[in-house]
């Protein structure tokens, strides 16, 4: 016997038969009905399952994805109800730039999704361009959360490896097949709203967003003009006095019929402002500074909303418009040229931003929110890109998350308002804010956030 | 060349792995994603899927080799028995989520190219469970020519 053999030998007398399993038996077979049997009674309830244990570690010790932990708010008042309404509190950078989730303060959860990500076909059939973006809005957050990670492409890749390293679909065929024997309720299917970038040949220095109410036929223009305007001085100096520069966004909110409701101006928040100053009554002559405030790693961004319903507002906001009104559409422009001065005369003209500033410092609901951007540090500079507003980002897919630090609001229609918080909120899992303690959670001087902090910290898309 | 009780055994492990690993995918997935990240808890799933089929048919293969079966024999009953697994149990979801023809076409190439990693799994596990078994085989041999008939019916080339 060579020694080969002699080794198999030993080696076979060490295992014996017994090394081998007897497949046929009938522990073996129970075993596989008994698998078989927990898995089928596992895909009703599996999804829901596996988001209740994602939702629970994700509170319980953070997750990549900032769709953990979303404050629970409530607000009071004009100035709060408005300022709920139209701030948002909390977004979400999640693995696809075309997909979003956006809370505000009422409690209502958005996200903005583009047709391919969300997979959805628009009511009434119509075609969407590819930089369109759909919107749905939740009650519930759960709902919403539980919808953006069925559309969110790593669940669905991670479940679809169950079945081969190749395979694709199966998470996508299973989400149809509970959806088809009533199994998945899904709210939230049809979006609300759809946004369509709009670009006019004639104004391009005033690139706006369309968006549209499926249901109630609602229409908000987002303008978003070059900043400063070199066409408009009167508009930069009014965004200066209203303690905003570096970015511009006016939100026009119109009925079907084309009545506008709502006028909204925000911007980045300057340096050495007050609202004191802009209520003051000299302080059309106050030199108010244009440099947005960088002296801290947070950053301001301020909004002023003004009711269109009232006659006085509505006659400000016609003069600004005029009769710039895109034909065949609802796209409003804003008066260019110059205003104050008549040129070559030294007379005095109209100027319908002046006229504005007025009716925002005197009716206006006013809206401060302290923001951090991840990564930014004091003194340094915003580039151009992360200065864009997040309306136009979120349009065009560039997201840039912003971390709320605080928000404040003020009626100003009221004598002596002052700023006051705008949410009571409480965060699952979060301590109750003390205003008096300080801030744990913001870096030193210099130093950078690290991205997870979006899950500790309530994110705002100003 | 289709011996009944391994081919029904490996059919039915395979449909039993795959309802399980999709099952526990849809409990862990949206977690695992969210806590190591999409890479990473792809890399788990089918690490897991993967080694649960190969265990298992790498057992069906010593069984059979202990039976004296020859090679080509194991991998025809091991290959087919799990191929027709992956189409039960994977099969009718993608089929839904393929709702247009034109989808339906495009899809084709992914599950083919799945068989292909089914096909070359199974035909590594066989081999490791001829392996594997070679030394039970050999020493059960030796008993045999001690004790005929321990081994039981020669299942033939």
């Amino acid at each position: 016997m060579s020694v080969g053999e002699r080794v198999r030998a030993r080696l076979a007398r060490r295992r014996g038969a017994a090394g081998v399993i007897d497949i046929t038996s009938g522990r073996v077979r129970v075993l596989w009905a008994l698998m078989l049997i927990a898995a089928l009674l596992a895909l009703p309830v599996g999804r829901a399952a596996g988001y209740r244990l994602a939702d629970a570690l994700c509170t319980g010790y953070g997750c990549a994805q900032a769709t953990g932990a979303v404050p629970q708010c409530s607000s009071f008042g004009r100035d709060r109800a408005v300022a709920a309404e139209t701030m948002s509190y909390a977004r979400s950078a999640i693995d696809r730039p075309d997909l979003h989730l956006r809370g505000s303060g009422d409690g209502a959860v958005e996200i903005t999704a583009s047709p391919e990500a969300s997979t959805a076909t628009v009511p009434g059939g119509r075609s969407l361009p590819e930089d369109a973006r759909l919107t749905y809005r939740f009650t519930d957050i759960d709902e919403a959360r539980h919808w953006l990670l069925d559309h969110t492409e790593s669940t669905g890749r991670a479940v679809d490896a169950s079945t081969g390293p190749a395979s694709t679909g199966a998470y996508a065929g299973y989400l149809r097949a509970l959806s088809a024997t009533g199994l998945l309720k899904a709210p939230g299917r049809t979006p609300q709203a759809v946004s369509t970038p709009v670009t006019l040949p004639a104004f391009e220095a005033q690139p706006a967003v369309l968006s549209e109410e499926l249901g109630s036929g609602l229409r908000t223009q987002t303008i978003v003009p070059d900043f400063p305007l070199p066409d408009t001085p009167s508009l930069t100096h009014a965004a200066h006095r209203l303690g905003i520069s570096d970015a511009l966004v006016v939100e026009i909110v119109s009925t079907a019929a084309g009545e506008p409701q709502r006028l909204r101006f925000s911007g980045w928040g300057t340096e050495g402002w007050s609202l004191d100053a802009l209520r003051a009554p000299d302080s059309a002559d106050i030199d108010f500074s244009d440099q947005v405030d960088t002296s801290s790693t947070q950053l301001v961004w301020r909004s002023y909303s003004l009711d269109l319903r009232r006659a006085s507002n509505r006659t400000v906001f016609d003069d600004l418009t005029g009769d710039h009104r895109a034909a065949g559409g609802p796209v409003v422009k804003l008066e260019t040229g110059q205003f104050g001065v008549r040129p070559g005369t030294g007379q005095l003209n109209r100027n319908p931003y002046a006229a504005l500033v007025d009716r925002l410092r005197q009716d206006a609901v006013f809206v401060e929110a302290q923001v951090s951007v991840p990564g930014l540090t004091r003194g340094e500079a915003l580039t151009p890109d992360q200065l864009r507003p997040t309306h136009l980002r979120d349009v065009r897919g560039h997201a840039l998350t912003v971390n709320t630090v605080d928000v404040r609001s003020a009626d100003l229609s009221l004598a002596g308002a002052t700023l006051d918080d705008v949410f009571s909120c409480e965060t699952p899992g979060e301590p109750a804010p003390d205003d008096d303690a300080p801030d744990e959670e913001a870096p030193a001087d210099g130093e950078e956030r690290s991205p997870d902090d979006g899950s500790a910290i309530p994110q705002v898309g100003p | 060349m289709i011996y009944r009780p391994a081919w029904t055994s490996m059919l039915l492990g395979s449909i039993a792995i795959g309802a399980a690993a999709f099952a526990a995918a849809l409990i862990l997935g949206p977690a695992l994603v969210q806590i190591a990240g999409e890479t990473a808890a792809r890399i788990g799933i089918i690490v897991a899927l993967l080694l649960a089929r190969f265990a298992w048919a790498r057992a069906v293969s010593a069984w059979m080799w202990q039976r004296r079966a020859a090679h080509r024999r194991i991998a025809a009953n091991v290959v087919s028995a799990a191929a027709l697994g992956w189409i039960i149990t994977a099969a009718p979801l993608l089929a839904i989520s393929s709702t247009g023809a034109s989808s339906l076409s495009a899809g084709l190439g992914i599950p083919l190219l799945a068989a292909a990693v089914d096909l070359l799994l199974c035909l590594s596990a066989s081999w490791a469970g001829i392996l594997a078994s070679r030394p039970a085989t050999a020493s059960a041999l030796v008993t045999e020519a001690k004790q005929p008939g321990i081994l039981g019916p020669r299942l033939g080339p």
